[in-house]
């Protein structure tokens, strides 16, 4: 017989209890898990998710930590929408100035996750840079504008992609540069999809007032040297030799859907990305700047998008700068000339944002396609071999291609996903661009229906030219952007289905409309 | 094990005298994989063998035979290009497709076995290939088809999509000569 156990009574509860403290733990940590805000500005975790630039000598060094954190962080106040002055409801703006400022974004009342939804959609749509109302050219907003840029209005008459703001009661600023401003899309019929490829007439819109208001050339020059300076191409002197004609010429030339943002490759506007679906997709940027392993990495993109890439040094080059782009500004004084007041998010603004744009939905998709068409589209798609790269369900393989003139290093091949191929598109902005990685990363082709102009740069309209075996041909004239000293152009690269019959295009492009 | 291969091969490479040996006058190498539920071809052309067979004495028959990895032709100018790159044939390193007989067995008139050693992408593999020999007016016709698992040779890699299991074929219509 073996000893007395004096505790055996408590045997049957002894697993009941541990099974009780387990699943205590379990929840406890999920929810713990759950609401932790990750630390953006983390210099280990931005070097590790952010890929190199092509040429490998080039050093990144991003702002300290120190000077991160005393950077002033934004205060979110409501915000409301700005009409097109033949839209604006008679004395709107009085009612405005009547109004007492509201703060909208307080983490301390974020219990829930739709809490952070919609925190993060205040954030979204706060702006970045605030001018006054009266004052500044850009809120002219009336119909000699739209016609003038080719900008778009909702069917209700408002410009979505700038807010009113009131900080302070009686003074109304125009806040532009939120999230919301390029990841906006105004449809045919004036409806907005938000988060999708926007369709803000930056470039065409600042060339409309350029012109109008006879804005000088030299800031104008110098403030592209800021936006599309990079070391290792040493094209600072070709930007500020531009005249006033040839930059509105330039700006101009840049259709809807794509934009010349800062860190792009000068005088080669980018096409802008759709957030929709996002949080699936493994690199940001269409060079695949930056990993995305969760909201972490998509909060430190969110952080470096919306300035702090302007106070990164590319090889020495600050492009907001002090001392001719050499020095690092006061953490108070920083202002960007195309916007950025000196403030940055917390940390929990930006994991908000996160969660908001992970919940962004497409719209419902308004194509009906005969089912025999839509399979045949489906075979065509994958007899082309479209399906490799863009592998459903995502519509992307998620991984990164080589671009003409980049041999991935060995050690590339460990840490990211290459696909070892190059589809020979335009090869500039992931080389010689301050986001050029040597990389393109493949793109879902999820919501092509809500989506265009297409490729990089944004020089096809549709997808029907996308298949158009015409526009390999030197004398094309490119249906998106061309640049604008140039009267046609190839656009070359990714050659796939152009020898179709006209049906089997049908059946594709019905198909890829139907994603 | 692979030394022991190349160290075989290099012996029974020995040439053996009072053979006829066989001039290829056309053939074909294709492949079909199935991608996401499609049947891809593709094909190989560059063909050089040695063919010595001889149905009689198929202990003294040899057969050596080689295509350009590069040559690989799937319809589809980008994928073949892909296809050249070190995920798949790294045709930079490994040039060509070579196999080399090891044995034959006769199993009825017209129809053998043979074993070979196939050395693709650096990795060498035993296979089987049925082979059929008709005579074709002055000519020979030899064809055989065999399945290879991709991923034993290194070519591409774990696939949701793509399948593991390559069939290939090969067809090649030669006259004998002393």
């Amino acid at each position: 017989m073996g000893p007395i156990d004096n505790n055996s009574w408590l045997k049957p509860f002894k697993s009941l209890l541990l099974i009780t403290a387990l699943m205590l733990l379990i929840i406890g940590w999920t929810f713990h898990n759950q609401w932790t805000v990750p630390k953006t500005w983390d210099i280990y975790e931005i070097e590790e998710a952010h890929l190199p630039p092509p040429d490998s000598t080039v050093e990144i060094e991003y702002a300290p930590e120190a000077y991160y954190n005393s950077l002033p962080e934004h205060v979110i106040y409501k915000s409301y929408p700005v009409y097109a002055k033949e839209f604006e409801p008679d004395g709107y703006l009085d009612s405005l100035r009547n109004l007492d400022p509201e703060i909208v974004f307080d983490p301390n009342k974020i219990t829930t996750e739709a809490d952070w939804i919609r925190a993060g959609e205040e954030v979204f749509f706060w702006p970045a840079n605030f001018n006054d109302a009266d004052s500044i050219i850009f809120a002219q907003i009336d119909s000699d504008y739209l016609r003038g840029s080719g900008d778009k209005i909702t069917k209700a008459g408002i410009f979505p992609y700038a807010r009113y703001v009131i900080k302070e009661k009686g003074k109304i600023l125009f806040g532009d540069l939120a999230c919301a401003n390029c990841h906006s899309r105004v449809t045919e019929n004036g409806d907005v999809i938000i988060g999708a490829q926007g369709n803000h007439a930056f470039n065409s819109g600042f060339g409309y007032f350029m012109k109008k208001f006879n804005i000088p050339v030299d800031p104008v020059n110098h403030d592209f040297v800021l936006m599309t300076g990079t070391p290792w191409v040493d094209n600072r002197e070709l930007i500020m030799g531009r005249t006033q004609q040839e930059v509105i010429a330039s700006l101009m030339a840049c259709p809807l859907g794509a934009m010349s943002r800062q860190g792009t490759a000068f005088d080669l506007p980018i096409r802008v990305p759709s957030l929709i679906g996002i949080r699936d997709i493994k690199y940001l940027d269409h060079t695949g700047l930056m990993l995305h392993r969760g909201p972490a990495d998509l909060m430190r993109y969110a952080a470096l998008n919306q300035g702090m890439d302007l106070l990164t040094s590319y090889d020495g080059f600050i492009p907001m700068g002090d001392n001719d782009f050499s020095e690092l500004p006061g953490t108070k004084e920083w202002k960007n000339a195309f916007g950025y007041d000196p403030f940055r998010y917390s940390d929990a603004q930006l994991y908000a944002l996160t969660q908001y744009i992970y919940s962004l939905k497409p719209p419902e998709n308004p194509n009906h396609f005969p089912k025999e068409l839509l399979d045949r589209g489906e075979r065509v798609f994958k007899e082309e071999g479209c399906v490799t790269c863009h592998s459903p369900p995502l519509y992307t393989n998620n991984m990164l291609t080589p671009v003409n003139g980049f041999n991935p290093p060995e050690t590339h091949f460990e840490k990211y996903d290459i696909f070892n191929v190059s589809v020979e598109t335009d090869s500039v902005s992931a080389l010689y661009s301050r986001r050029g990685t040597g990389y393109y990363k493949i793109p879902s082709l999820l919501g092509l229906w809500y989506r265009g102009p297409f490729f990089h740069n944004g020089e096809l309209a549709t997808l029907e030219d996308v298949l158009d075996p015409a526009r390999l041909k030197d004398d094309y004239v490119p249906t998106g952007f061309k640049p604008a000293n140039m009267t046609t152009r190839a656009v070359k690269g990714h050659d796939f289905g152009m020898e179709l019959s006209k049906e089997d295009k049908e059946a594709l492009i019905a198909f890829l409309k139907s994603l | 094990m692979n030394r022991i291969l190349v160290i075989g091969l290099l012996l029974l490479n020995i040439p053996v005298f009072g053979q006829r040996y066989w001039v290829v006058d056309s053939s074909a190498i294709s492949f079909k994989i199935n991608n996401a539920g499609i049947m891809v071809n593709g094909t190989f052309d560059g063909l050089v063998a040695e063919i010595n067979f001889n149905p009689k004495k198929l202990k003294r028959s040899r057969i050596t035979a080689s295509v350009e990895a590069g040559s690989v032709d799937t319809g589809i100018r980008l994928r073949n290009k892909h296809l050249c790159r070190s995920d798949y044939f790294n045709v930079e390193s490994y040039p060509r497709i070579r196999m080399q007989s090891l044995n034959f067995q006769k199993k009825e008139e017209g129809q053998f076995l043979g074993d070979f050693i196939l050395s693709l992408k650096g990795k060498v593999g035993k296979v089987s290939v049925p082979i059929s020999v008709q005579k074709e007016g002055t000519n020979n016709i030899l064809s055989g088809d065999f399945d290879i698992d991709r991923r034993d040779y290194d070519i591409g890699g774990k696939s949701l999509l793509l399948a593991d299991e390559v069939q290939i074929s090969i067809w090649i219509r030669a006259r004998e000569e002393n």
